[in-house]
């Protein structure tokens, strides 16, 4: 069970860790054009 | 290209190639040389899974893309970490339990013999051009830029590839793949350096990263609904994601990298390091190639990067009318200089009119330079109709060799080389594998010995490397042979990928199902490409939804027949 949940929070990471990079994607855009 | 070059380019690949064939030599049995006695640690795969994707296309071509375009060519790549996820928590578990050499023998315990080699061959018939591609495309870049023959690099890059994995098998395309990919990034991180440090004083990243969003080259994220946008935020997320899950889920190059894991919890482990660190990757690339951008504002650039292209205009009756547009380019270049110059200073002295100023002549300039470029490309297109107008994938090229110092120009070429090197490896060793254990192994009616299998499998290797480097030699016979692969490409990916989900997601449907909708599915989106029913890039969705949907049609029709309603 622990090792289950342990693995949810590693995708959840995964998925947003890459939603942090859009942000980022989005700010650059926003102070640079 | 200066000695030092040639020191640098060859004692690096000399030594990747050596290192792999001594570290790697001796495989015991089947299970080491295809998924390399299963040592594999969590690194190793996400690496491995990264340089088998990152092609010499990808390092010559994406920061063209960026040149041009802007950086919008990453979203193309957003869908990628759910395929990861859904590969973690789908594939990986089932692939691992039933303990298989190849994705298609999955197939076999789930449907049956004939749909396991049914899917093998299509996966022989598409990877095995694709991997003679992968050799050809960077070769007809680097011989037309150095005058190189092309017939001996594509020679060269196929035997180096070969020693190594013929001899290693799995275990050598991965050890070498951890050095192709320090050597690729370190490469990369110098050239970002060098043009950071290339820029006029007082140019620092961030007033790059400025000049580069007022030349339009950020618009990082579409979020328009617009079709005829290839790469949009919602076509990175929907598109892009089932591309990832056919390619990481069923292409046995990917799917050899993670079995190959001490345990499955290493297998996932590689998938997520992939599921994390693609995206900065990517864009890292595309910024090179803002950068490189940036450098050409200050610096002088050609009105079309291919060589081989502006030499043909110019030897044709157009060739007065082309070097009048190299005229006009380059007194806009010292124009667009004297702009820059303003737009830079108002931006440190914070003169707000002055930038709103300096960046409408910015892009007024850069209209008029894109509508020269845009004219010499339709005098190249006049000249001869069968060379390349499209001049994306010599862009970082060109760079390179006229601008950085020597030393770094042949770690470059060996960054590119080494990428070239690192997908063919992953692409022969699939392609061996595939044919020694679902063709000829299966199709043997008395089982041998375990060494007469490990000999087959590094016999087909050769062969397939020995075909990899003939289709590269007579690719350029072709006109666009490159875009064929990829239609190619799409006219399978889509119905493998459907005929997995119907593994994976539909119980109920059992091997005769599966066949039939896979045969009759390749034949529809065969009609499909030739018939020009749509652009070839949404025959893979296409494919997929058709046979996922025929063998359902069919086997619930097949359950009706052998068991009727019962009438109340």
């Amino acid at each position: 069970m622990n090792e289950r949940f342990e693995w949810k929070k590693q995708y959840t990471v995964v998925l947003l860790v890459n939603v942090l990079y859009i942000i980022i994607f989005y700010l650059i855009m926003l102070f640079n054009n | 290209m200066g000695a030092l070059d040639w020191i640098v380019l060859g004692t690096t690949l000399l030594f990747i190639v050596g290192y792999g064939v001594w570290k790697t030599k001796g495989s015991k049995n089947v299970d080491d040389y295809v998924l390399g006695g299963n040592d594999a640690k969590w690194w190793t795969i996400g690496l491995s899974v990264m340089a088998t994707q990152a092609s010499a296309i990808t390092f010559l071509s994406t920061p063209g893309q960026a040149f041009h375009d802007g950086l919008g060519f990453v979203q193309f790549y957003f869908g990628l970490p759910l395929a990861m996820v859904v590969i973690c928590l789908v594939f990986i578990p089932i692939y691992r339990k039933l303990k298989v050499f190849t994705a298609y023998e999955m197939l076999e315990g789930r449907f049956d013999l004939k749909t396991r080699t049914l899917t093998a061959i299509l996966f022989l018939i598409q990877r095995g051009l694709a991997a003679g591609i992968t050799i050809f495309a960077p070769s007809i870049i680097l011989s037309a830029v150095l005058g190189w023959d092309l017939r001996t690099l594509n020679i060269i890059i196929g035997i180096l590839v070969i020693a190594y994995t013929v001899s290693g098998g799995t275990k050598a395309v991965s050890v070498t793949q951890k050095q192709q990919m320090f050597i690729i990034m370190t490469g990369m991180f110098f050239a970002f350096f060098f043009i950071l440090g290339s820029l006029p004083t007082g140019i620092s990243f961030g007033e790059a990263l400025k000049i580069a969003g007022a030349n339009n080259k950020l618009e990082i994220l579409d979020f328009t609904l617009d079709t005829s946008n290839r790469y949009t935020f919602w076509s990175g997320i929907t598109g892009g994601f089932f591309l990832a899950l056919a390619y990481f889920g069923t292409d046995q190059s990917q799917v050899q990298r993670y079995l190959s894991g001490k345990s499955m919890r290493e297998s996932q482990l590689g998938l997520i390091f992939n599921g994390i660190l693609k995206i900065p990757m990517q864009f890292f690339i595309l910024l090179v190639g803002a950068m490189v951008f940036v450098f050409y504002q200050y610096n002088h650039s050609p009105i079309n990067f291919n060589p081989a292209a502006t030499e043909v205009v110019l030897a044709s009756e157009y060739g007065d009318d082309y070097r009048h547009l190299e005229e006009d380019h380059i007194t806009l270049e010292g124009e667009k200089r004297r702009a820059q110059y303003a737009f830079a200073s108002a931006m440190e002295l914070k003169e707000y009119n002055a930038i709103a100023q300096a960046k409408e002549d910015i892009l007024k300039i850069n209209r008029q330079e894109k509508a020269n470029r845009d004219a010499a490309k339709t005098l190249i297109e006049q000249a001869n109709d069968s060379v390349e107008t499209n001049d994306k994938d010599y862009v970082f090229i060109h760079f390179i060799l006229n601008n950085l110092p020597n030393g770094l120009i042949g770690l470059l070429l060996a960054v590119i080389l080494s990428a070239a090197m690192s997908s063919t490896a992953s692409e022969l060793n699939a392609l061996g594998t595939i044919t020694a254990l679902d063709l000829y192994k299966r199709q043997q009616k008395k089982n041998k010995d375990e060494q007469h299998y490990l000999k087959a499998t590094k016999l087909f290797t050769l062969l397939w490397g020995v075909l990899a480097i003939f289709i590269a030699c007579v690719a350029n016979l072709f006109d666009n042979l490159i875009q064929l692969v990829n239609i190619i490409g799409s006219i399978f990916y889509g119905n493998v990928l459907g005929v997995f989900l119907l593994a994976f997601f539909f119980k109920f449907v059992r091997g005769n199902a599966v066949f039939i909708s896979a045969v009759v599915t390749q034949v529809i989106v065969i009609i499909a490409m030739l018939m020009d029913w749509m652009s070839y890039l949404w025959l893979n969705a296409f494919g997929c939804l058709m046979v996922i949907l025929l063998a359902v049609v069919l086997e619930s029709f097949d359950g009706l027949l052998q068991r009727p309603p019962v009438k109340k």
